[in-house]
């Protein structure tokens, strides 16, 4: 500019420059220039102060040049300032460049957008600065003529050719600048969209490779080289089925070249199961999306790639949980059902189904709640009043009806959920049939409170009964006492024999209440009857103990009161259930049975032909054969205090033999125990019939028989009735006096009339004591008892006569005639 | 008496736009500093638009 300047400056005498000091000015404005824009453009932190500093140097470098340009002037004149306008203009240069260059660099550090606009304003303040400080520091200049020698002429350059060249050079250079800017701007631009495109793509969360139209890879992000496992450099320049399963690799070539036909953006082989390759050679299950991305180089195409192996896992896993759940609803012991508000199934499964006698599932969806289902409407209003209050109800037991109206008892509980449509509530319930369970509980309440009823009855009915024999006895005995004349007394005699009669029959009434009611013989199929009880022995039965029951049948029928049956049934699995207080297996069997010639030896009171037998069978402890002896003593147990009555196996023993049947036992310790029990085959369905027998004639006899009884009354009255009769009694108080006078009489005994149950030794004891079968004397057992209880357990060995008390006077002599007249 | 200065208006214009050229061509590159990324690419350019400045004084 200075020498531009100067070349419109003229004096009326020729200018002349001297080159080096020429040459200096220059040097000056560029040093300066350097120093000053490096020093502005040093730290960023602290922009203003070293603008302030740099614009300072740049404004001294323009001055400086300016005034060493002016000192380079060769002519016949020497040049005056004036101070003050001098430090003007330098003020000018230094004030301009400092705003300048703080402008310019606001505009470099992204304060301003480097627009054209935005750049005139500094450029206008550094031209000012160049210009201004020129033409202030002409103004400031004053030549005075002087004759100046001419300098050693070293080079003096003319100020036309000095101000063209510097002109022309400088336009050059900007142009030359310029040039250079907007081809770096460009540049910058260039890199600066690559540099985002590629943060595009490794911000992306999916794996992205870029390929051209032949498939090979240009492109790819970190997330692709982590999912496929090769790096950058193995997948850039390969085709792209370096990364597709060998099986797939034709179809995806052509498919790729139908997709560079028509490019569009779309999920690739939308339908099908994608996978990769990794480089381990795993495949991983994947979705792609392919777009088309158009650039100077032709078509590209990118493939994001998401791996969506989690997402299969996931989905096989709620497929497997959600058929899992199914599986449970579908198989469950428990009704289980969806119901809406007007009553109708949504979701049924098989066991409601069952259990309410249909036949699909389709078919139950079908009927009416509150109509078909519930035996009373009303409850059903009921439960949705409760449901609506706590929307939940548990365990209420209400009635249903089976399709075929049946009623069952089911306990049901429910809740309510929102129904997916949201406008209407359902109920999800649970079911459960308990109609038999119910029904079973009953059954074993009842046995158990005649259990009880029994105990009681037994416990009085010993001495009870030695009254009702006294008074019997004594009131039928009384008339052979009294003379002609006295019917009267004979009359209130007989009164009080019926009365006592009647006392009797209602003793044995309330005996037979512990065995549900009197034997009511009928022909029954054991088997059936056993398998019909199973469950109800099952509920009584812990969960450690296996039941097994074989009782297929078909038996022979029997002539059997099944409530009896039931009973001793019952007491069995109740003793076996006591024996495994471990767990075990408990069989229980029937099937039918002849009973060999080699049994009914051993047990005479076996009759010939055919049985049913039913065998109860535990694993439990077993007992050993001193128990065994007494097991079925009344009142005999080997349970702990307060557990058995002791009359349990007493009194089926006592059933059994009522049938007619036999009790076998066979039992070992700690391998268990097996009952079987022989009940005989029906000859004929009319075999009810009772010993209807014309009564004979009441036979005394001449024997000598031992009546051994501790009630005093009733010893008296024997006593009294048999020696009427022509025999002659001996009598003794308890089983251990009776041994006495037997052994002081010895053969002139033809027969012990003795008590069963009585203090010391019983009768069956004094048996024994007697010598038993063979050396024992002809021996009646009496007793209050049923003849079971007081035959006891020794009963199945020594088949001892029995006679019930209370007795008749009839009762007395038939069974003693019997027994003596036995062969 | 000092000899009176005369100036050639036209030229005087043409110094003003030298100047003013020089001035922008500066502020340009001074604005593109901050792009510029690399030690020696800096260093050029700073010394680029040093010499725009100290030529076009």
């Amino acid at each position: 500019m200075h020498f531009v300047a100067m070349l419109a400056f003229s004096l009326p005498v020729p200018i002349q420059y001297d080159a080096p000091t020429t040459l200096a000015s220059i040097g000056v404005a560029i040093v300066a220039s350097l120093l000053g824009i490096a020093l502005a453009s040093r730290y960023r932190a602290r922009r203003r102060m070293w603008v302030l500093g740099g614009g300072t140097l740049v404004g001294l470098g323009i001055a400086g040049m300016h005034y060493l340009g002016m000192a380079a002037m060769r002519m016949s004149a020497v040049t005056r300032y004036a101070p003050w306008l001098v430090a003007l203009s330098v003020a000018i240069a230094v004030v301009a460049a400092c705003a300048a260059l703080r402008v310019a660099f606001s505009i470099a550090d992204g304060r301003f957008s480097p627009t054209v606009a935005a750049r005139l304003g500094p450029s206008l303040l550094l031209g000012g600065a160049i210009s201004g400080m020129h033409y202030t520091g002409m103004w400031a200049a004053t030549f005075l003529p002087a004759d100046v020698p001419t300098a050693p002429a070293v080079w003096n350059l003319d100020p036309a050719v000095l101000g063209t060249a510097v002109g022309v050079a400088g336009l050059f250079l900007m142009a030359l600048f310029l040039r250079a800017d907007t081809l770096v701007r460009e540049g910058v631009g260039v890199r600066r969209a690559e540099e985002r495109f590629r943060r595009l793509l490794e911000s992306a969360p999916d794996a992205v490779v870029i390929c051209d139209g032949e498939g090979r890879i240009v492109l790819v992000n970190a997330q692709a080289e982590r999912l496929t496992g090769y790096t950058r450099d193995e997948l850039v320049g390969r085709t792209v089925e370096r990364l597709v399963p060998d099986r797939y690799a034709d179809g995806h070539r052509r498919h790729r070249a139908g997709y560079a036909r028509q490019p569009r953006t779309r999920s690739m082989g939308s339908g099908l199961e994608l996978a990769l390759r990794r480089k381990d050679g795993r495949e991983l299950p994947v979705e792609i999306s392919l777009g088309p991305l158009e650039t100077e180089e032709g078509l590209l195409i990118s493939a994001a790639i998401r791996d969506v192996t989690e997402r299969k896992q996931a989905e096989e896993a709620l497929a497997r949980s959600e058929a899992k759940y199914r599986d449970i609803v579908q198989n469950a012991a428990y009704g289980i059902a969806r119901v809406s508000r007007d009553g109708r199934f949504l979701t049924v499964n098989p066991a409601l189904v069952r259990m309410l006698g249909f036949d699909s599932a389709e078919e139950l969806m079908e009927v009416d709640v509150a109509r078909d289902v519930y035996a009373d409407a009303e409850q059903w209003e009921e439960q949705w009043e409760r449901l609506r209050s706590e929307s939940r109800v548990d365990d209420a037991e209400i009635e249903w009806r089976k399709k075929d109206g049946t009623p069952i008892r089911v306990r049901m509980s429910a809740r309510i959920v929102q129904a997916a449509n949201g406008d209407s509530d359902v109920v999800e319930t649970f079911v459960e049939d308990v109609t038999e369970r119910r029904a079973l509980e009953a059954q074993l309440r009842q046995s158990q409170k005649m259990e009880a009823v029994g105990q009681l009855t037994s416990g009085i009915a010993h001495d009870f009964n030695n009254v009702l024999s006294v008074i019997l006895a004594n009131a039928q005995l009384g008339p052979a006492f009294l003379g002609p004349g006295s019917e009267e007394v004979a009359d209130v005699l007989e009164e009080i024999a019926r009365a006592a009669q009647r006392g009797a029959e209602m003793v044995g009434q309330l005996l037979s209440l512990s065995r549900h009611a009197d034997l009511r013989m009928r022909s029954v199929d054991l088997a059936h009857l056993v398998a019909g009880a199973s469950p109800m022995l099952r509920l009584i039965l812990p969960e450690n103990v296996e039941l097994r029951v074989s009782a297929e049948g078909p038996v022979h029928t029997v002539l059997a009161d099944a409530g009896s049956v039931e009973q001793i049934l019952l007491n069995l699995v109740n003793n076996a259930r006591d024996a495994m207080p471990d767990g075990g297996v408990l069989h229980v069997d029937v099937d039918d049975a002849r009973l060999d010639d080699a049994y009914r030896a051993s047990h005479p009171c076996a009759g010939p032909g055919a049985y049913v037998c039913l065998s109860v069978s535990d694993s439990g402890v077993g007992m050993n054969e001193e128990t065994q002896a007494r097991i079925f003593e009344p009142f005999f147990t080997s349970k702990p205090r307060g557990v058995g009555t002791g009359l349990g196996l007493a009194m089926v023993y006592g059933l059994v033999r009522q049938h007619g049947g036999l009790v076998h036992v066979y039992s070992e310790p700690g391998r268990g125990t097996t009952f079987k029990l022989y009940f005989p085959v029906a000859e004929t369905e009319a075999a009810v019939a009772e010993d209807d027998a014309p009564r004979a004639e009441l036979r005394g006899g001449s024997e000598t028989i031992l009546l051994v009884e501790d009630d005093d009354a009733l010893r008296s009255v024997g006593r009294r009735v048999l020696e009427r009769y022509g025999y002659t009694v001996l009598t003794a108080a308890d089983g251990l006096e009776a041994l006495e006078v037997y052994r002081a009489e010895r053969s002139g005994i033809d027969l012990v009339v003795s008590d069963s149950v009585m203090p010391g030794m019983g009768g069956v004891e004094l048996y024994e004591a007697l010598g038993g079968e063979g050396t024992a004397p002809r021996m009646l057992l009496m007793s209050g008892y049923r003849e079971a209880l007081a035959r006891g357990g020794l009963a199945g060995a020594h088949p001892l006569p029995f006679l019930q008390k209370p007795w008749t006077i009839e009762d007395l002599l038939r069974g003693v005639r019997a027994v003596l007249d036995e062969e | 008496m000092p000899y009176p200065p005369s100036y050639d208006p036209a030229l005087v214009v043409l110094s003003l736009v030298v100047a003013t050229l020089a001035a922008y061509t500066t502020v340009t590159l001074i604005s593109r500093i901050g792009e510029v990324e690399g030690r020696d690419a800096y260093r050029a350019w700073l010394t680029t638009s040093a010499m725009a400045m100290g030529v076009g004084i």
